[in-house]
């Protein structure tokens, strides 16, 4: 037993006498709290043999990655056919056209205009 | 066909499994020793047998998911460190929703002076003491500990009841070494006040 505890022998009387009361109150508890503190026993037993788990543990990734792909795939779907394919191009704005069309000349022509319609030089 | 296992994975896996068994059967023996007093006391600071209960099932899980496979000489103030930030925990959620349903409550009604701890109105009398049964004489030890502030009850009842040394109390309340002796000589005071038909030696240090 640890030094200077109310187990001690040399321990104050105060204390002892206390350390009695305490000691078989907590011998004598009821039978539903005794019940109940056998069963959180058996819970945390049962939880100290489980080994514990991560949130890597926890989730399973192989939705995620199936998911993810999915998304990949539509994604170049969707996106790719519209700088491959000319058609598409008539849906978008003039200026897209001239822009994505690579007609530089163009484009700078209408934009030499636009500077000499609002006076600007050079 | 069957897949044999080969020798050193069965030795393994018989290893293992018998590492879990002695773990499983220390942590059953420490829980037993230790869990009515913890109980004990969570009850005596709460003042609530299925909180007490609820803390204490909280602590244990807290406790064996971190600390489990610590030497058993440093298991009970890991435990008792686990148990009582449970007890921090809860009285600083109750501080809280005390806070809150304080702010409501104002604006209705003037009273707002609960400070939440409040002490029975008990006053022990020394000299019944002598006459008194181990029943009796228990009820009212439980009611002079629970007129102590929480953090004076939980220093005298580590380091009287638990047998934990100053430094062990010190790592499980979370505070310094001094502190431990301030609250203990505090609350031994307090109990030698109300008790005071006992005669009581100084603590040898």
């Amino acid at each position: 037993m640890k030094p200077h505890s109310g187990r001690d022998n040399n321990s104050p009387r105060l204390e002892s006498e206390i350390v009695k009361l305490l000691d078989d109150s907590a011998g004598n508890l009821p039978a539903a709290v005794a019940s109940r503190l056998s069963e959180s026993r058996e819970i945390s037993l049962d939880a100290a043999a489980k080994p514990r788990q991560g949130i890597f543990d926890v989730l399973d990734w192989r939705p995620a990655y199936a998911t993810a792909a999915l998304c990949l795939l539509a994604m170049l779907l969707l996106y790719i056919p519209d700088r491959a394919e000319p058609e598409y191009a008539e849906l978008w704005s003039a200026e897209d056209q001239y822009l994505l069309g690579d007609d530089l000349s163009l484009y700078l022509w209408l934009s030499d205009t636009a500077a000499l319609e609002t006076g600007e030089e050079g | 066909m069957p897949v044999q296992q080969s020798p050193s994975i069965k030795m393994a896996s018989t290893y293992a499994s018998s590492d879990k068994s002695q773990l499983r059967n220390e942590l059953n023996l420490f829980f037993r020793d230790t869990q009515p007093r913890a109980f004990r006391m969570l009850q005596l600071a709460v003042r609530d047998e299925q909180l007490a209960l609820d803390l204490l099932q909280d602590a244990m899980l807290a406790f064996v998911r971190s600390y489990a496979k610590r030497p058993s000489a440093e298991r009970a103030p890991l435990f008792y460190r686990v148990v009582q930030n449970k007890l921090r925990d809860h009285f600083r959620r109750q501080q809280v929703r005390r806070r809150w349903v304080s702010l409501f409550s104002d604006l209705r009604s003037a009273d707002n002076q609960d400070t939440g701890y409040q002490p029975e109105a008990i006053e022990p009398d020394p000299e019944a003491w002598q006459q008194l049964d181990s029943r009796h004489k228990l009820e009212y030890v439980n009611r002079v500990l629970a007129r102590l502030g929480v953090r004076q009850q939980q220093t005298f009842l580590l380091r009287a009841w638990e047998g934990l040394t100053e430094a062990e109390t010190a790592t499980a309340m979370g505070i310094s070494v001094g502190s431990v002796k301030t609250h203990y000589a505090r609350a031994r005071a307090a109990l030698r006040t109300a008790l005071g038909t006992l005669e009581i030696a100084e603590v040898e240090s």
